[in-house]
């Protein structure tokens, strides 16, 4: 790998030189969460995803139901998504809706969960 | 978000290498995001899907909109936002769109697209028709609480200047009137005194009829951080004969019979007065009590509530109301330092909503709780632009702009010389209120009606019998609007608009706040905003009518470019003419003051550099309201200079109780009260459009206490039928501790003919503010099967 | 200033101590790790050179199985070098000759 990343940037420039753009951006990988999800007809996809996990999580519900989050009708969904585009790790972009501010401030260091329990993000961990 | 581009890049280098190994970063859709919006612009407006006027922005990509976000320098929401805020914008570029104008010349025809030249000359020829034929009271308008208050201002212009009729109405008839009856006739003057920051320095939040966790959820977040925050020394109580969500921070949930908010507040005045709770100077400084047309004394009042004893109330009350529980109430309440009242529907759409208002507003009159930082009677609007638009844009057939009677002549006056039309032109008598309104369309008196932004034929009450009207050959329905609804279904002519960020203009939110949204991209097709079709109308209604009053109507605005100039214009001519003086005073509020702010402005503001300070937190007060101070007729801090009170007082009510206009008996044994969920928005055209917001809540469902559940052999789930005298619906039931036992509560939202609870509800109105009573009737519950496989539906 | 994205194996039961080593270089970022020993990483530099030194390092360390560069964004030097900013130490051989 020695000298790798020197040869990449020579040919990088011998890019721009000749017009063209490396822009490459690498997206996201997809999270692909529905995959361990119980499979789902279309009509049952049409339920509360706390009437399933009331039962199928019980912890995370109760933790939710009992936060600010679950006291101000924050659903699940607000923050994982729905089928489409479904998070088991919410993106900081879901947060920012509603607390960009925060999220500007914590830029350099974290994402909220690392100090703010998941479900609960009341105090700190 | 700020974030800068070497922030991306190292974000972006750390999911490339994340999806190398199939690591889940959680920042990746931010960063795909931040990527995405990086080169773009944000564009600050409201929300539009409640009252509140969330601030937020519009993220733009190559004009077309990708994201939104919450301004957190908004005094409104300091940046939070609901889920149909978070999600509103993906409608805009829904393919359902209503992108060309159509029309069928009967009701039964198919219709076919046609040219926007073509579908001004029908809209004009048969409003002209009908004006020539049967006089302009033949012609209405139906506008809506989300309509911008340019729209409604010009709509009812033209209406009134140019048509002659003042048949105005729009859908705050149907939410909010029965408040503005009762600030009118408790406070003379209209709108709350305070606002939101009340909460803040509150130290008992009473509500009372609104399920605010769910239909005003970031005012609620206010409350709840009011209470959680201060647990030992503020109290909330919740009233209501359901439990909400809006209970879980209540320190008391009073839950009593429908129909008995009445009795239950008499006795909380009954008790101040008896443990000598209120307050003496705030009372002889500025309230006199009324009972019918006279005005009493103190003792009269209270012996007038002798009926209300807490504990005769709590026998009438039922539930879980007893004389100790409404006692603590009202200790509570005046007792505390601050105290806001809040509610919302569940005492407006009463058949006595005004009383009840009243009601409200004489606890606070009596304990004093008024007028200071941290105590108001603050009623929550439902629309965005109820208050803005309709009930200080002239939006409903008594009132004129600016606060205005219609009745009198003098204000008649005012208007007609600011319009530069003839004395006499706007007729004397009052216009159809809403429910006589499509009586009228029913009994073919109104040959011709253009409803704007709203769908009647699914949110008026005992829907269907009104829904035979809208059919009927002989009426020329028009509708604008951006989406088919059950109500463009039954048109003659639809016509195209621009959405919310499509076109400029204000909406004025619950708390006397203008706020403007700017257009900053481009309705679909040839969508055109509402301003530029009624001013394109008008000139060839005259023509029609060969009558150059008409075109005075909109001759001001000839010419101006739809998207910016011509709304200022309007805002422009509507402000410093016919604002300037009013209590509604909005002089300062200049689209270049409005621009500049992170919310807007409160009125009064008589001056740009008053209004750049966010205008009047506090009305009536002294120390914050200038026009307290211009209109003071003595040395006390407040000065009461509402136009409806001569006396400049407040006014207690004597109000006795009475219940709903239909109760319950041995046929129809159950109350049916209706309401709203947090995921959907009236009557669904929009949100159900925005998948994620349709899954969370796909169909309108009843809800059964749990002991009438048992009682009739009903399990979550199944299918239930709810009869009244007027029509019947089935949907799935959810068992729940949240309705009195003896009550069942239906959502509203879905328009699914199976499953459109208006059909069932019942059309009695308020006698003083005409507005119906969508809470309470009675109804037949019976279980028809088990669960059953729905579809959503959305026209 | 050119910003790598790289992915870093090693034995698992060594990761955390690993991650906690390469937080505290200078220029190095980790931004997660799984349990089969991968960890990823941005390294952010002042130079292409130094940067390649890093790795360079980075590979010479026991502990770690492999170095693996997944993206790399040096587009602020590249300005530089076109515009004639910079004159870079290529390494073709020809870095003393071409050095002024």
């Amino acid at each position: 790998m020695h000298r790798t990343i020197l040869l990449l940037v020579a040919l990088s420039i011998l890019m721009v030189v000749a017009g063209c753009n490396n822009q490459e951006v690498a997206t996201a990988p997809t999270s692909g969460i529905l995959a361990d999800h119980v499979d789902l007809e279309e009509w049952e996809m049409l339920t509360p995803c706390a009437d399933c996990h009331r039962e199928e999580t019980p912890e995370i519900a109760e933790e939710w139901y009992a936060s600010t989050h679950g006291i101000a009708n924050v659903k699940c969904y607000q923050c994982h998504g729905t089928y489409e585009d479904m998070e088991l790790v919410p993106s900081l972009d879901r947060c920012a809706a509603c607390h960009e501010e925060k999220i500007d401030y914590s830029e350099n260091a974290v994402v909220c969960w690392q100090c703010h329990p998941s479900h609960t993000f009341t105090g700190h961990k | 978000m700020v974030m800068t581009r070497r922030d991306f890049i190292k974000k972006t280098a750390a999911l490339s290498a994340a999806s190398f190994v199939g690591l889940n970063l959680p920042f990746a859709k931010h960063v795909d995001q931040a990527g995405a919006t990086d080169a773009d612009k944000w564009v600050r407006g409201s929300c539009r899907l409640c009252g509140l006027g969330c601030r937020v922005e519009l993220g733009l990509k190559g004009g077309k909109p990708v994201a939104i976000r919450g301004v957190a320098k908004s005094r409104t929401n300091f940046g939070y936002l609901c889920m149909k805020g978070m999600l509103f914008y993906k409608v805009m570029e829904h393919p359902d769109r209503l992108k060309m104008p159509l029309y069928r010349e009967s009701k039964k025809d198919a219709f076919r697209e046609i040219s926007w030249d073509e579908a001004l000359d029908i809209a004009a020829k048969k409003f002209a028709d009908a004006k020539k034929e049967f006089g302009g009271d033949s012609t209405a308008y139906y506008g809506s609480g989300q309509a911008l208050t340019e729209e409604t201002y010009l709509f009812q212009k033209v209406m009134r200047g140019g048509l002659q009729t003042n048949n105005v109405e729009g859908n705050p008839r149907l939410c909010m009137a029965s408040a503005v009856g009762g600030y009118l006739t408790s406070f003379g003057a209209d709108e709350p005194i305070g606002g939101y920051s009340n909460i803040e320095k509150s130290s008992c939040i009473f509500i009372i009829g609104s399920n605010m966790a769910e239909a005003h959820p970031v005012f609620f977040r206010r409350v709840m951080r009011r209470k959680m925050d201060n647990k030992d020394t503020v109290k909330v109580i919740n009233a209501d004969p359901r439990v909400s969500p809006t209970s879980r921070i209540a320190d008391m949930h009073m839950q009593f019979r429908p129909g008995t908010d009445l009795a239950m507040l008499n006795a909380m005045a009954y008790v101040i007065i008896e443990e000598k709770l209120f307050d003496k100077k705030f009372i002889s400084d500025y309230a006199v009590f009324k009972s019918g047309k006279n005005t009493v004394d103190m003792d009269t009042y209270f012996a007038e509530l002798g009926d209300y004893t807490p504990e005769k109330a709590a026998v009438i009350c039922g539930g879980n109301i007893t004389g100790d529980m409404i006692r603590k109430a009202a200790r509570w309440f005046a007792k505390s330092n601050g105290t806001v009242s809040c509610w919302c529907m569940g005492i407006n759409q009463r058949k006595r909503g005004v009383w009840a208002n009243n009601l409200i507003n004489n606890l606070h009159i009596l304990t004093g709780q008024l007028c200071k930082p941290g105590a108001d009677s603050f009623s929550l609007t439902g629309q965005p632009n109820a208050c803005g638009g309709v009930r200080e844009g002239g939006g409903l057939c008594h009132i004129l702009p600016g606060h205005r009677l219609v009745k009198k002549e003098k204000l008649r006056n005012q208007v007609e010389s600011a319009w530069g039309i003839p004395a006499g032109r706007i007729p004397p008598k009052p216009g159809y209120h809403t429910m006589a309104m499509f009586k009228a369309v029913n009994e073919g008196k109104i040959k011709a009606i253009w409803i704007n932004c709203t769908s009647p034929a699914q949110s008026l009450p005992n829907v269907d019998l009104y829904r035979k009207g809208m059919a009927r050959e002989d009426v020329f329905m028009v509708c604008t609007d951006i989406f088919p609804t059950l109500t463009t279904e039954l048109a003659n002519l639809i016509l195209p608009t621009a959405f919310h960020f499509e076109k400029t203009g204000v909406y004025g939110c619950t708390e006397r706040r203008s706020q403007i949204t700017p257009k900053c991209c481009d309705a679909p097709g040839e969508a055109h905003a509402e301003v530029w079709i009624v001013r394109e109308w008008a000139k060839r209604l005259a023509r029609e009518l060969n009558d150059p009053v008409i075109e005075q109507c909109v001759a001001p605005f000839d010419g101006l470019e739809e998207g910016y100039d011509l709304p200022k214009a309007i805002w422009d001519e509507y402000t410093q003419k016919l604002t300037k003086g009013r209590d509604s005073d909005l002089t300062g509020a200049t689209y270049g003051v409005l621009e500049q702010m992170h919310d807007g402005v409160q009125w009064p503001a008589a001056t740009e550099e008053y209004a750049l300070t966010g205008g009047t937190v506090i009305k009536f007060a002294r120390e914050y309201d200038p026009m307290a101070e211009s209109h003071a007729k003595d040395d006390k801090p407040f000065q009461f200079y509402g136009p409806a009170h001569p006396d400049k007082k407040l006014w207690i009510w004597s109000r006795p109780y009475k219940g709903a206009d239909e109760e319950p008996d041995a046929e129809y044994p159950f109350y049916l009260s209706t309401g709203r969920i947090i995921d959907h928005w009236h009557t669904t055209s929009m949100t159900g459009r925005i998948p994620e917001l349709l899954r969370a809540n796909p169909y309108s469902f009843v809800e059964v206490n749990p002991r009438d559940a048992e009682r009739m052999g009903i399990k979550p789930g199944d299918m239930v039928e709810l009869e009244s005298r007027r029509g019947r619906v089935e949907m799935p039931a959810k068992v729940v501790e949240g309705p009195i036992e003896g009550m069942v509560f239906a959502y509203w939202h879905d328009m699914h003919e199976d499953r459109m609870i208006n059909k069932v509800v019942k059309d009695a109105f308020d006698p003083g503010s005409k507005e119906p009573e969508f809470k309470i009737c009675a109804v037949k519950v019976r279980r028809l099967s088990g669960p059953k496989r729905l579809t959503p539906y959305v026209v | 200033m050119p910003i790598g994205g790289f992915v870093i194996s090693v034995d698992p039961d060594i990761r955390e101590e690993i991650v906690t080593m390469l937080s505290e270089m200078e220029g190095v970022e980790v931004h997660g790790s799984d349990a089969k020993g991968n960890i990823v990483a941005v390294i952010d530099t002042e130079t292409s050179e130094v940067m390649d030194d890093l790795v360079h390092g980075l590979q010479k360390d026991p502990q770690i199985l492999s170095v693996g560069l997944t993206y790399l964004n040096a587009e602020d030097e590249i300005e530089k070098i076109v515009s004639g900013e910079l004159r870079p130490e290529i390494p073709f051989g020809r870095k003393k000759k071409n050095r002024p």
